[in-house]
């Protein structure tokens, strides 16, 4: 909110230079900023608009810091009558409408208002426009209550009538914008039609001209939360609903409209005929409980009760007995003594908080499962040579699976749907980083989400990337998968082929070559998929890896578990065969190892060669390592075991062995 | 040439070579494009069948066997040529792959390392909230302009992104009690969720991401993360939060770091204070909101007010890793470029 340093000085002549008000003000009240000239702004907190929305609680903080009197604002000694003889005013809707003050004014007459004025309302970014337009809100900028001033003459059977708007209904504004309303919105109409919408912005009909002669002054209170969604609705946020929409004290309006009363003497010469007041009586004081012990306990300070008394003194908190504090008026922010609370502590300066160790009852510092697990993963990948990627939450349509839940408010296009795989973000990283790098290893750790039933599961993922030049590096990434997975203790687990039209509806797939898939699963649960990138936007490959980390947990064994180290020599053979091309070697393997469960202890693919004029040949090498935990395995013993493997491999893979 | 012939050949060939030159014309003559080996391996397919099965694999195998030892020479010849040149302990060392900790997981590391070390303990929450603990339980009702302070991406209801799921329930994304689910704009909502389920005393942090409808700048990105605090207890004071984090602050950028309290507000605190950090060329830079834990907060998970009292506070990440890495940029946090996660 912008605010005029001529007319802080006007109110208050010892202000400092604008430079260390706005220094004071951030480091006691609120933020401020210095703008060109003698404008500066300021950051109101929602729950100070009541009462620093306006050059004089602007004043009232300064006071306060500087410890200096402010004198009050002149105003007009006037009485408010509940019916008065020349207008009437009917509330219809007293909870959006708690206050409705008016006063009739003659003799008026139109003419530009005094260059002073003017300077002030332009160093507060308004525009001038004439002598009662300009008090109504030259009184808005000192006191914080929006004045509206309709023309007299031309208001429809004198009557002002605060009511909901009917279906259909429209109005102009004085700017010329066309607003069609609805029952939500409060307005203010007279005996035809509604003249402005309620603390919002005044309609063209009975507007002030320069024939005008006699004004009806409006200072009203509206109901915060009406004009806060009224303003929404209608997409219209002026000086006035900006107040009210942050809770004005009832109070202000006849506070206001008795000093609009004495500009408009002083300035334009108009004279009050007639003062309407809907609701007269105050709420009357509020009081609060202050108490020294209770101010120290909460900050953890040693205040005495006359540095407490003397902070709230100059707030314009009143003493009484039983120390009980009387708020100051318009301090709407004030409920309850941690509200008063701050108010003391931040003019005592927060400078002088102390620091004090706490004192509490040590227990056990967790940290959650999973946090420590994710930590796990990182540290294991970092060993593989892996980089850490971040990247956003959202993703396009063309990434979005159909289960991916989607923004109301979308940024763009590109950032409409919650990813439901990181996949989409990873592939994208390898097609920027193969820019720069022929080969890299990427990971990511994050939140992904999808759509059940009522709700949006969120799980937290791991994706890899690899880029290289050759096809091996699927093999690279599959090795390395399993390393990894042994290092988060996944000890059993398989790796298969993807059958045809699997999960073929999520995300993670969509940028995976046909063909090229791996699924990983442990205790039939699918954790985690692999596969070739299609296209990733240059020569050289791309591979990629999504593990579901949340399943890992599950499935993860804790800790490690000591086996003896055997002292026995292991054997090893190596076994070369001649096999159709369309035989899976992953098959032979897990045959081969079925074979003998007890002294194989790992087999290997030593070689793979095909010959084109093979047809339809390949021929693999495979090294199998024999081990037992209780003696040296003889020749003997060895030469049987690899004699039920060629057996086997004849049998069932129509192998030739030699 | 039968196979018997081939192999002592073949193998002789090998072992007798002196040269590279000689070893190359032994494998030129076996394995070589045109090698007798190669010239036999591909006439199999015209064998029948039966000699096929048997010459076969025996020819596999000879062929490994070749090229194991016409590699196992060539490292021979290689170590007998090198052992005649000077060890030159002045060649670059062979590159060693690294790899590297995105920056705001060793800031987030950092954190959970300090407040640990200061008995607190770590948890984390959904990234997607309900209405009433984003915003309600938090002393930030609906209609009010505080809301305004959390620019907010809201998640669309009744409304499914693709026609090939259709979800008829038209309540979807929506709970009476809860509201309407949104992506958190704080990690705030953890202080809600902790406390339904915990008695005080306890002192607690929750790192995550966070979400806000911002355009983006070098400074505002449309994720980002924080780290919320809870301590709550009888006597938990707003002179031990400054304790506290002055302690988290000489920790994460060293003794000489200067930070200040100034007021502020935000709806769930009271008193509220923002914490700026002194940094290079002596500006302020805000990186923390904090203060007391407002009554109507306790309230909403049940506490007494009036029993107990306690701090909170929020501190954005990227910022604290923008400070002490000298990042002039957020949005390269989500680049996925690893010539910015390399550097780290």
């Amino acid at each position: 909110m912008k605010f005029s340093y001529t007319l802080i000085k006007k109110l208050m002549p010892t202000a400092p230079s604008k430079h260390a008000l706005i220094d004071a003000l951030t480091m006691y009240s609120f933020e401020a900023e210095g703008v060109s000239g003698n404008t500066f702004e300021v950051s109101l907190p929602p729950n100070r608009y009541s009462d620093a929305a306006s050059h004089s609680g602007i004043v009232k903080e300064l006071g306060a810091i500087f410890k200096k009197k402010i004198a009050p604002l002149a105003l007009k000694s006037m009485k408010a009558v509940a019916s008065p003889r020349r207008f009437s005013i009917k509330i219809e809707d007293k909870e959006r409408c708690p206050r409705y003050t008016a006063c009739l004014f003659n003799k008026v007459s139109i003419k530009p208002s005094p260059k002073w004025m003017q300077t002030v309302l332009k160093e507060c970014g308004l525009r001038p426009i004439n002598n009662v337009v300009d008090i109504m809100n030259y009184v808005m900028l000192e006191t914080g209550q929006p004045l509206h001033a309709f023309d007299y003459e031309k208001l429809s059977g004198k009557k002002v009538l605060i009511r909901r708007a009917k279906k259909d209904e429209e109005i102009v504004t004085i700017d010329g914008g066309k607003y069609k309303l609805s029952p939500e919105t409060l307005v203010i109409a007279d005996a035809s039609h509604p003249v402005a919408i309620a603390g919002i912005k005044g309609g063209s009909g009975p507007e002030v001209g320069e024939d005008t002669v006699s004004i009806l002054v409006e200072s009203a209170n509206f109901e915060s939360v009406g004009i806060y969604c009224t303003s929404r609705d209608i997409n219209l946020t002026t000086d006035a609903s900006v107040r009210f929409s942050h809770e004005m004290d009832p109070v202000l309006t006849w506070f206001a409209l008795r000093r609009a009363a004495e500009l408009l003497e002083k300035v334009v010469g108009a004279k009050v005929v007639e003062c309407f007041d809907s609701a007269p009586r105050s709420a009357g004081p509020r009081l609060l409980r202050i108490d020294e012990k209770k101010v120290n306990k909460l900050l953890g300070t040693s205040l005495s009760e006359k540095e407490i008394a003397g902070a709230l003194l100059r707030l314009g908190f009143v003493k009484k007995p039983k120390r009980l504090w009387e708020v100051p008026p318009f301090r709407t922010d004030i409920e309850t003594h941690e509200d008063a609370i701050e108010e003391v502590i931040r003019l005592v300066g927060y400078g002088w908080l102390p620091a004090k160790s706490p004192h509490v009852y040590l227990e056990t510092a967790t940290q959650d499962e999973m946090i420590l697990f994710k930590e796990k993963a990182r540290i294991s990948l970092v060993g593989f040579g892996g980089s850490e990627i971040y990247t956003h939450s959202f993703v396009s349509a063309s990434s979005a699976s159909a289960d991916a839940p989607s923004l109301a408010n979308p940024m763009s296009a590109k950032f409409e749907y919650l990813r439901p795989s990181l996949i989409p973000g990873m592939v994208e990283s390898l097609a920027l980083n193969a820019k720069s790098f022929d080969t890299a290893r990427i990971f990511e750790i994050g939140r992904v989400f999808s759509k059940e039933k009522n709700a949006v599961r969120e799980r937290t993922h791991l994706s890899v990337g690899v880029l290289g030049k050759k096809e091996d590096i699927f093999f690279e990434l599959k090795g390395l998968t399993d390393t990894f997975l042994k290092s988060m203790g996944i000890e059993e687990y398989t790796a298969r082929e993807m059958r045809k039209g699997e999960l073929s509806n999520e995300t993670r797939f969509f940028a995976m070559k046909e063909g090229m898939r791996l699924i990983f699963e442990s205790e039939e649960k699918v954790f985690g998929s692999m596969g070739i990138v299609r296209d990733p936007k240059r020569e050289g490959k791309a591979v990629a890896l999504e593990l579901e980390l949340d399943t890992l947990l599950s499935l993860a064994s804790g800790e490690a578990e000591y086996a003896p180290i055997s002292k026995f020599p292991s054997v090893m053979r190596d076994i070369s065969t001649l096999v159709s091309s369309d035989v899976k070697i992953g098959e032979m393997i897990e045959m081969m190892q079925k074979t003998d469960l007890k002294f194989i202890s790992d087999i290997d693919l030593l070689d793979e060669y095909i010959d084109p004029s093979w047809k339809g040949m390949q021929s693999l090498t495979f090294r199998i390592v024999f081990r037992s935990e209780e003696r040296t395995l003889t020749t003997e013993e060895v030469d049987r075991e690899m004699k039920k493997v060629e057996e086997m491999l004849c049998d069932r893979f129509s192998a030739e062995v030699r | 040439m039968n196979l018997e012939e081939i192999k002592e050949r073949g193998i002789a060939g090998i072992k007798e070579a002196k040269t590279f030159e000689e070893l190359e014309a032994a494998r030129t003559w076996s394995v070589g494009r045109n090698g007798v080996l190669t010239a036999l391996l591909r006439s199999l397919a015209d064998m029948p069948i039966e000699e096929r099965r048997k010459i076969g694999p025996a020819a596999g195998v000879l062929r490994t066997e070749l090229e194991k030892l016409l590699k196992r020479k060539k490292e021979e010849l290689v170590a007998k040529n090198e052992g005649e040149r000077l060890f030159d302990v002045t060649k670059p060392g062979k590159k060693a792959s690294l790899g590297h900790l995105h920056p705001l997981t060793r800031i987030d590391a950092e954190v959970r390392a300090i407040f640990s070390s200061l008995n607190f303990s770590v948890l984390e929450g959904p990234e997607v909230e309900s209405e009433y603990y984003n915003f309600d339980a938090l002393n930030i009702p609906e209609g009010h302009p505080a809301r305004d302070m959390w620019d907010t991406f809201w998640l669309r209801q009744n409304e499914t992104p693709n026609s090939q799921l259709q979800i008829p329930n038209k309540s979807q994304f929506q709970n009476s009690k809860y509201g309407k689910l949104l992506m958190r704009t704080h990690t705030s909502p953890m202080q809600i969720r902790y406390m339904e389920s915990h008695n005080p005393p306890f002192q607690i942090i929750v790192p995550g991401r966070t979400f806000r409808y911002e355009a983006t700048d070098a400074s505002h990105e449309i994720n980002f993360y924080q780290v919320e605090g809870l301590m709550v207890g009888r006597d938990v004071t707003l002179a031990n939060f400054k304790f506290i984090i002055e302690t988290f602050f000489k920790k994460m950028f060293g003794e000489n770091i200067t930070f200040r309290f100034r007021p502020s507000y935000f709806p769930f605190v009271e008193p509220g204070v923002e914490v700026d950090v002194k940094i290079a060329g002596g500006k302020w830079l805000e990186v923390m909101g904090a203060g007391m834990v407002h009554r109507n907060v306790f309230n909403a998970v049940r506490y007494n007010p009036d029993e107990v009292q306690g701090f909170a506070f929020g501190v954005g990440l990227d910022r604290l890793a923008m400070i002490k890495y000298g990042i002039p940029d957020i949005r390269l946090f989500y680049s996925g470029d690893l010539r910015f996660t390399n550097q780290f």
